[in-house]
């Protein structure tokens, strides 16, 4: 019998049978072969197979990448930087397009925060923090699939996260304002019934003469007419604007009044909700 | 016309001359509660209670169905969950899932005994005397995705998606027999609708290809199995799986607000045809049999915080935009005022000029 290479000379390749859903769908794309993630993943190796493990949401290759950096003698900060958050950075790109869903970028974030977690050891230290966000979800409210994002995405973008957890009663948020004095605060509900507590918070803040630059509030059923009927508050759309926020707060001073104009310019993209 | 009969016949597919006013999904609020004396969480597990807080727009609001239950936890609650029963304006919530791994979950033999599964039962059947043939009774129960992201807990669920996609379907085939079992029992009650309210489908949590590779089979035979008209709810941004949902054999598809109307009716349109190949539903194309639209006032934004005229006004649109069946977008929330489900039916009245 012929080999299969003597045979392929002679098949005509425009005839070859095709399954019908490669027809329809074309060749599996990968997702480092996207334009705006090459754009953003590093040349560099180490750190693009760093980034390369985030992006494919595979803890392992993440971090065993993480681990030969360091014993390399690179930086903490530089695999942090140049490697974990570019490759969070190309995962956000492919979710903003609508390739990227949900478990995506979770389990990106698992990638990335066993990388950061490795990074910090040899760190010996968490790595220096630029402030204090306190992140919970509303009173009654049990889902905090957004929380954790939140907060997953304040930690890798540098910030101390204060994770008060879910269905966090209005008091004890007003006792973690008095408590972290936090640069930016954020509330998420899934449940109409809950995103309530978002304006009661706010009012109580304000009776205890306490302030905070902005809250972002977000999640399921919150609307941002909702978050601007009630002063202090923004309306954060999507979990990785808010290191962005947190930000334009620590380097800018924004307000949330700033915030609440500005916020398609700070997160650096075109923001539907905004518009 | 009666109002069941202008609900069935509108699912169905006949032309009907005045779009149904009703709610395939949650309808208890605090207003109505304090109305009817039927309190959350007593009406959870109050047969009596139930059907009354279930029939109080319909009495209150002439809302054109009556619904029940008010939440999504009758089907964990029965599998072995814990559940805290909630409050005045508080739904149930799970606690605590027994299940660790798919390979944990087992429909109890007496699963149909456990929990409040005969409270609803008893309460369709209440509902069935009390308003017989005139008011249609719906009754919502739990998709099969959302179930089994309750058991496994969701964000357990939402990764294995991706990383153990075995693990899911595994845990969907043992919930699916629940869910079976379930609505055969719901069914022998006959009431005149059962809605499956499935929100962990949406693109919002998982990717639609997984919708249609992993969900959209359970759904068809799920839907298989009610032999009442029935209505597939999906909350969030459905666009990208519209399409999938209207084959799955559901009579109505209900959506959110994020769900442009007239584009999805446009999407949808001529796809409800199906066959049965190999133990699979599939899509004729051209058909004639396409699901209803429900929907989808707002039921933040509009009937929860909303004025009277803010409902009115975005009535008018969405009838205007087609909707087949005008409802509530999801589950209204307790505080809704009772002012602004009245404006919702005396908006539809007057669209119809009458």
């Amino acid at each position: 019998m012929n080999n299969i290479e003597e045979l392929e000379s002679k098949m005509d390749q425009d005839f070859v049978a095709v399954r019908y859903n490669v027809e329809l769908e074309g060749p599996a794309i990968t997702p480092e072969k996207d334009p705006d993630v090459q754009a953003i993943l590093p040349k560099e190796e180490p750190y693009r197979s760093i980034a390369m493990g985030v992006l494919h949401g595979d803890i392992d290759e993440a971090l065993n990448s993480v681990k030969e950096g360091l014993e390399d003698g690179l930086s903490p900060m530089d695999v942090i930087n140049d490697g974990l958050m570019k490759g969070m950075d190309a995962v956000n790109a492919l979710y903003t397009k609508g390739f990227f869903f949900l478990p995506d970028l979770m389990l990106s974030g698992d990638a990335m925060m066993e990388g950061l977690k490795e990074s910090e050891k040899v760190l010996g230290h968490k790595s220096e923090t630029k402030g204090t966000v306190v992140s919970f979800v509303a009173e009654g409210d049990p889902h905090d699939i957004g929380k954790n994002l939140v907060v997953m995405f304040l930690r890798a973008g540098g910030f101390e996260a204060i994770d008060l957890g879910r269905d966090v009663p209005n008091e004890e948020v007003i006792d973690a304002v008095k408590e972290y004095k936090p640069i930016f605060m954020t509330g998420t509900a899934l449940m109409t019934t809950t995103m309530t507590a978002f304006p009661k918070i706010v009012e109580e803040m304000q009776e205890n003469g306490l302030e905070v630059p902005a809250i972002g509030c977000g999640g399921g059923s919150v609307r941002r007419d909702f978050v601007e009927s009630f002063p202090m508050s923004v309306y954060g759309v999507e979990a990785y604007h808010t290191p962005k926020l947190a930000d334009s707060i620590i380097k800018d001073k924004k307000t949330w009044k700033e915030i609440r104009k500005e916020y398609s310019e700070i997160v650096g993209e075109f923001v539907p909700e905004y518009d | 016309m009666n109002l069941k009969e202008n609900l069935v016949n509108s699912l169905s597919g006949e032309d009907v001359e005045i779009t149904p006013v009703i709610s395939v999904t949650q309808v208890g609020i605090v207003e109505a509660m304090e109305n009817t004396g039927a309190f959350w969480p007593d009406a959870h597990t109050d047969a009596d209670k139930m059907a009354a807080l279930g029939s109080s727009l319909y009495e209150l609001a002439g809302l054109e169905c009556a619904r029940i239950p008010f939440d999504l936890t009758v089907e964990a609650d029965a599998m072995g969950c814990r559940v805290d029963i909630g409050g005045e304006d508080r739904t149930p919530q799970i606690t605590k899932s027994p299940f660790d791994s798919s390979s944990d979950i087992n429909v109890p033999e007496d699963f149909l005994e456990r929990g409040r599964i005969q409270v609803i039962l008893e309460a369709i059947k209440k509902l069935k005397e009390k308003y017989g043939d005139d008011l249609p009774i719906i009754v919502g129960m739990t998709g099969p995705l959302t179930l089994a992201g309750q058991l496994l807990g969701i964000e357990n669920l939402v990764r294995y998606m991706r990383s153990r996609p075995n693990e899911v379907e595994s845990a969907l085939d043992e919930v699916l027999e629940a869910s079976i079992q379930y609505a055969n029992a719901i069914c022998e009650k006959e009431p005149d609708v059962v809605c499956v309210a499935d929100p962990t489908s949406a693109p919002d949590l998982i990717d639609p290809l997984q919708f249609k590779k992993m969900v959209k089979p359970r759904l068809e035979d799920l839907s298989m199995e009610i032999t009442t008209s029935k209505v597939l709810h999906i909350c969030g941004s459905t666009e990208p799986i519209i399409r999938d949902m209207s084959t799955t054999g559901f009579d109505g598809l209900s959506v959110e607000e994020k769900v442009d109307i007239s584009m999805a009716k446009e999407e949808i349109k001529g796809r409800g045809k199906t066959i049965r190949v190999g133990g699979r539903t599939m899509s004729m194309g051209g058909g004639d049999k396409t699901p209803k639209l429900v929907g989808n006032i707002s039921t933040n934004q509009t009937l929860f915080m909303g004025s009277p005229q803010d409902v009115k006004d975005e009535v008018k649109s969405v009838l205007e935009a087609g909707v087949d069946i005008l409802a509530p977008s999801c589950g209204l929330a307790p505080r809704s005022p009772l002012a602004n489900i009245k404006a919702m039916v005396e908006a539809r009245n007057e669209f119809h000029g009458i």
